[in-house]
């Protein structure tokens, strides 16, 4: 292990950040999975159209 | 293939601080808090009962959670066409779900957003990553997040882990390009990894990537059961075969065949068409020797390090568990072609 001393440096990571939510783009898509015990809905197929 | 096996179920649920304390004091060998261990045996050896009906070695197979596991390699974000950073909101949900592994053989998959692998997280070189990260209600374990594509304590593991029904957020920059892995970390992480929890973050450089066709999603890990390959009935997870690292089957994108025309079906490209592929390899332990069948990566980072240069016209890349690959292929004539760990002997 190595130890790591100094000040914290939360432009590049903060464990314990407040969100600005309008200032956000989304970095996934969603799935549409429908998961869930109580779902167990169908699915798009995996096939590309080119 | 061995029927004899110790079944660790997920019946109890630890406490934040026991493992938080798991994941400081004992790091990744650590199990003590995080389950209550019922043990069964079956298997060769004298028999206990005097019954006339033997013990069935599987339960029947579970009530599906989804009817697919397997993420869509075609549902990812577009390439990023914008020169400046930003700031991107991620939301993940851990969710255990149970589904087929292949008809008739049921698994209890512990997943990021009900898919395998989970979504691909995709950014610019720069952006500020604002993660949610959610445990679903019906979970029975606590979850996290490790992202390599950060440097913090963790990975963010420590700042993400959630028992069920909580929230937890983290911020993180993503300060140098490249395709990474990310996985559940809680202390009995290769359990976790292997029931699903792993994925791909893409942080594209700054002047982003070359224009393709099409790009393509997927991930293989390994499934430790106590089953046979292909026996009908429910499959409880094998810490001994997990030991063992002899899997009972070795998935693309999470179950036998997901990506084929005998499951949920296989993307298309047209003659001329160019395709990027970005494939994570879960593990937890074994690499892929990823593949493509009739075909050569035209170019491949086998590393996932888009900050070098790629090898080009690679037939077979070794993609270790715990790192992403990333590879462009052309079709310059029809036909299937196939992605496969050359490894040949893995099932599915
Ligand atoms: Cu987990």
């Amino acid at each position: 292990m190595i130890h790591v001393e100094g000040d914290e440096n939360p432009e590049i990571f903060d464990p314990d950040p407040e969100f600005d939510d309008d200032a956000s783009e989304s970095g996934i898509v969603d799935s549409g999975f429908d998961t869930g015990p109580e779902s167990a809905a169908g699915n798009e197929s995996a096939t590309l159209e080119d | 293939m061995t029927t004899a096996a110790t079944t660790t179920r997920p019946v109890s649920l630890a406490s934040r601080r026991q493992v938080l304390q798991g994941i400081g004091a004992a790091g990744l060998a650590s199990v003590a808090g995080c389950l209550a261990p019922s043990t069964t045996a079956s298997g060769p050896g004298p028999a206990a009962s005097v019954e006339a009906d033997p013990v069935p070695a599987l339960d029947p197979a579970g009530a599906l959670g989804a009817d697919r596991i397997a993420a869509d390699p075609t549902a990812i974000p577009a390439p990023i066409d914008r020169d400046h950073a930003e700031t991107v909101s991620v939301e993940l949900v851990t969710e255990e779900v149970v589904a087929e592994i292949e008809p008739g053989v049921t698994f209890t998959y512990m997943t990021f957003n009900g898919q395998i692998p989970g979504p691909l997280v995709r950014v610019r070189e720069g952006d500020t990553v604002e993660l949610t990260i959610h445990n679903h209600e019906d979970s029975t374990m606590a979850h996290n997040v490790d992202f390599h594509a950060t440097r913090g304590p963790g990975g963010g593991g420590e700042a993400t882990l959630v028992v069920p029904g909580e929230t937890a957020r983290l911020r993180f920059k993503a300060t140098y390009p490249g395709a990474f892995i990310y996985h559940c970390a809680v202390p009995n992480v290769d359990y976790h990894i292997a029931a699903g929890m792993y994925g791909v973050i893409l942080v594209e450089p700054e002047e982003g990537l070359p224009e393709v066709d099409h790009e393509l999603y997927f991930g293989q890990h390994e499934l430790y059961t106590v089953g046979d390959t292909g026996e009908e009935g429910h499959h409880d997870f094998s810490f001994d075969r997990m030991a063992d690292e002899d899997p009972t089957y070795v998935a693309l994108n999470g179950s036998k065949a997901a990506i084929t025309p005998d499951g949920h079906g296989s993307p298309t490209v047209a003659v001329g068409d160019t395709v990027r592929v970005i494939f994570g390899c879960g593990g937890p332990n074994l690499p892929s020797y990823l593949h493509p069948i009739g075909s050569v990566w035209d170019e491949a980072w086998a590393t996932g390090s888009l900050a070098s240069d790629p090898e080009l016209f690679v037939e077979t890349s070794t993609v270790a568990p715990g790192s992403a690959f990333v590879g462009t292929m052309s079709f310059p004539v029809p036909g299937d072609v196939k992605l496969v760990d050359h490894a040949l002997s893995r099932v599915a």
